[in-house]
């Protein structure tokens, strides 16, 4: 009979230890926080990924001494494994494992974001996205027209076909996702613009307005400029007088543009020149804003037919006749 | 080749405003070396000019196309190009019917040939005794009125004598009967004024243009005879003639000054 209550006495006592073990544990799954730097740690959930999985994963980047089991228990107990999704997580410090499980279940991956600056080509874009290293690669040609056809868009150009902006992404998304999205936005915004435009403008289609915004876009910087700019142009267009615009003569030269247009370079012919042919150019030079695009449907009424630039802050100088235009160009131009 | 609103034809309607009363304007320009010369500057000015007398000319982009297809027919190297926009046919009287479309007229002529000391050594004009009328409206414009010039250019019959300076009732220059004038005095340049009467030539803003690229400032100014032949250096420009230095006028001579070369060697560089 002692020998019974020894034996259950010991078990009680191995008991009451292996519980507070247990408890103590527990406690420590609970409230203790990762080993997570300063600034935070970036862990990926893979797809098709489990819990063992990233407890193993915790554990061997030593972020925690615990279990790798334990989570992935938590988990089943909890009956939360299912539900995490896949992704790139900053995991913050002071995190606990429970956090870190309810953080996977949010989904609330890592947003990089990438600006577009409005003015470069869609080559200068192509080549900023296959610099990007945070963009995976699919695009094995980056020359444009490759471009436009792996995005299955081969009957356009597509310089001016891509939207500035600031886009929001996460890790995985490809070159070729990023450059969809900025050519669909683009599509629209020039869409939508299309459809509130002002009337009896000289474009047949949205694209010759596109054409117009890109060139509005490369020659000014200067928000209220550019719709002075685009009622010169059109009011040019509509007495078929040449645009005579310097950026679609560089745009035309390509890669032989050292920095320096020459006068020779406005009297050698290229399909963009606007000096040595009437009318647009026959693509858009630039990607031109959303402002840009509302300045060439809402060209400001006036009788300018003239602009040179000052040299300060990117102002020009509007002129409606010839002399004062060339009074401007003496007075701006040739001091710089 | 001559193209009439871009037809081969070489006859215009005589109910032509042009005709009638010089309504419209022309350019007069130097074919070279496969191109017009300044041709940029002369459509600017005509399409200026039209706005001036409100002649509704919308039809620009035909005119470089019409002017392409005449110049690709030349044969000769060089030729002048003689460009004339008229405000049309038509209207009661001197009132104009809007929504007539002007006429264009295309023409081509050989170059004229001049010695090569003309643009060396100088010319030598005259001072003509036909003054220029004033009209503030019409000042700087090449409106198809040039009874003024005719008249002053059919004074002297002398062929060594290139051209004639015309003044204004109060005896200031204001240019020659087919050019501008400049002068050149202590080191800097002066052109008259086109603010009353005169016109604005091509050659002329092109000149006061490639000056700034000097650093060279021009003033346009009043400037009287008197003054005039004080100068240092006188030339004269023309679209077809470039620049042509002056050495004598009646019988004051002058000589052909560094300004002068100057500004002849900036030009032909700004032709290449």
């Amino acid at each position: 009979m002692r020998l019974l209550m020894k034996v259950v006495f010991s078990l009680l006592v191995v008991l009451v230890i292996a519980l507070a073990i247990a408890w103590q544990q527990y406690q420590k799954f609970m409230t203790l926080p990762l080993h997570i730097p300063e600034q935070g740690y970036v862990y990926t959930v893979t797809n098709g990924s489990n819990l063992q999985q990233i407890s193993r994963d915790l554990h061997d980047a030593e972020l925690t001494r615990l279990p790798a089991e334990y989570l992935h228990i938590y988990g089943r107990l909890t009956n939360k494994a299912h539900l995490i999704k896949a992704g790139e997580y900053r995991i913050a410090p002071q995190t606990t494992l429970p956090q870190l499980l309810d953080l996977l279940i949010t989904g609330e991956v890592i947003q990089y974001s990438f600006t577009i600056v409005e003015g470069i080509t869609a080559q200068q874009l192509i080549n900023m996205v296959a610099k990007d290293e945070r963009f995976t690669k699919t695009l094995t040609d980056t020359s444009l027209p490759a471009v436009m056809t792996a995005l299955e868009l081969p009957s356009n150009h597509g310089e001016g076909e891509f939207a500035p902006e600031t886009y929001h992404f996460t890790s995985g998304t490809s070159d070729t996702q990023i450059l969809s999205r900025a050519h669909s936005l683009m599509t629209t915004t020039l869409e939508e613009a299309w459809k509130n435009k002002a009337e009896n403008l000289p474009y047949k289609t949205a694209y010759e307005a596109l054409i117009m915004a890109s060139i509005i876009e490369k020659e000014t910087g200067i928000a209220e400029e550019r719709a002075q700019i685009a009622g010169v142009f059109v009011r040019r267009l509509e007495m078929g007088m040449r645009l005579q615009t310097d950026p679609t003569v560089i745009y035309g030269l390509g890669a032989n543009f050292d920095g320096d247009l020459r006068r020779k370079d406005l009297t050698t012919d290229t399909t963009y020149n606007t000096y040595t042919r009437n009318g647009l150019p026959p693509t858009p030079i630039a990607l031109p804003s959303k402002e840009s695009i509302e300045a060439a449907l809402h060209p400001q009424a006036g009788k300018s037919l003239f602009f040179v630039a000052t040299g300060q802050d990117g102002r020009h100088i509007f002129s409606a006749n010839l002399a004062d235009h060339n009074k401007a160009v003496r007075q701006y131009q040739l001091k710089q | 080749m001559i193209l009439i609103n871009g037809l081969p034809d070489d006859k215009i309607a005589i109910s032509d405003r042009g005709l009638q009363y010089g309504d419209g304007l022309f350019e007069t320009m130097a074919y070279r070396a496969g191109k017009i010369e300044f041709i940029d500057a002369h459509l600017a000015r005509l399409i200026d000019g039209c706005r001036r007398l409100n002649i509704e000319f919308a039809q620009a982009a035909k005119l470089s196309n019409e002017l392409n297809i005449v110049c690709q027919s030349l044969t000769n190297n060089d030729a002048v190009v003689k460009v004339i926009i008229t405000r049309g046919s038509g209207g009661r009287g001197y009132l104009a019917t809007s929504g007539v479309e002007p006429s264009r007229i295309i023409s081509t002529h050989p170059l004229p040939i001049y010695p090569d000391h003309y643009t060396q050594a100088g010319v030598k004009v005259r001072l003509c005794m036909h003054t220029l009328s004033e009209n503030v409206v019409l000042a700087g414009i090449k409106h198809l009125n040039r009874l003024d010039q005719v008249i002053a250019r059919n004074e002297w019959h002398d062929a060594d004598i290139a051209e004639g300076i015309m003044l204004d009732c109060a005896g200031n220059v204001i240019e020659g009967t087919m050019s501008n004038v400049f002068i050149v005095k202590a080191d800097r340049l002066f052109t008259p004024m086109l603010d009353k009467s005169g016109v604005a030539g091509v050659m002329r803003a092109q000149v006061i243009l490639l000056a700034a690229e000097l650093n060279i400032s021009v003033v346009e100014t009043t400037i009287h005879l008197d003054d005039f032949m004080a100068a240092d250096e006188i030339f004269m420009t023309n679209s077809v003639n470039g620049i042509w230095p002056v050495y004598e006028i009646d019988t004051t001579v002058y000589d052909v000054g560094p300004m002068t070369q100057s500004l002849q060697y900036v030009l032909e560089q700004a032709k290449k």
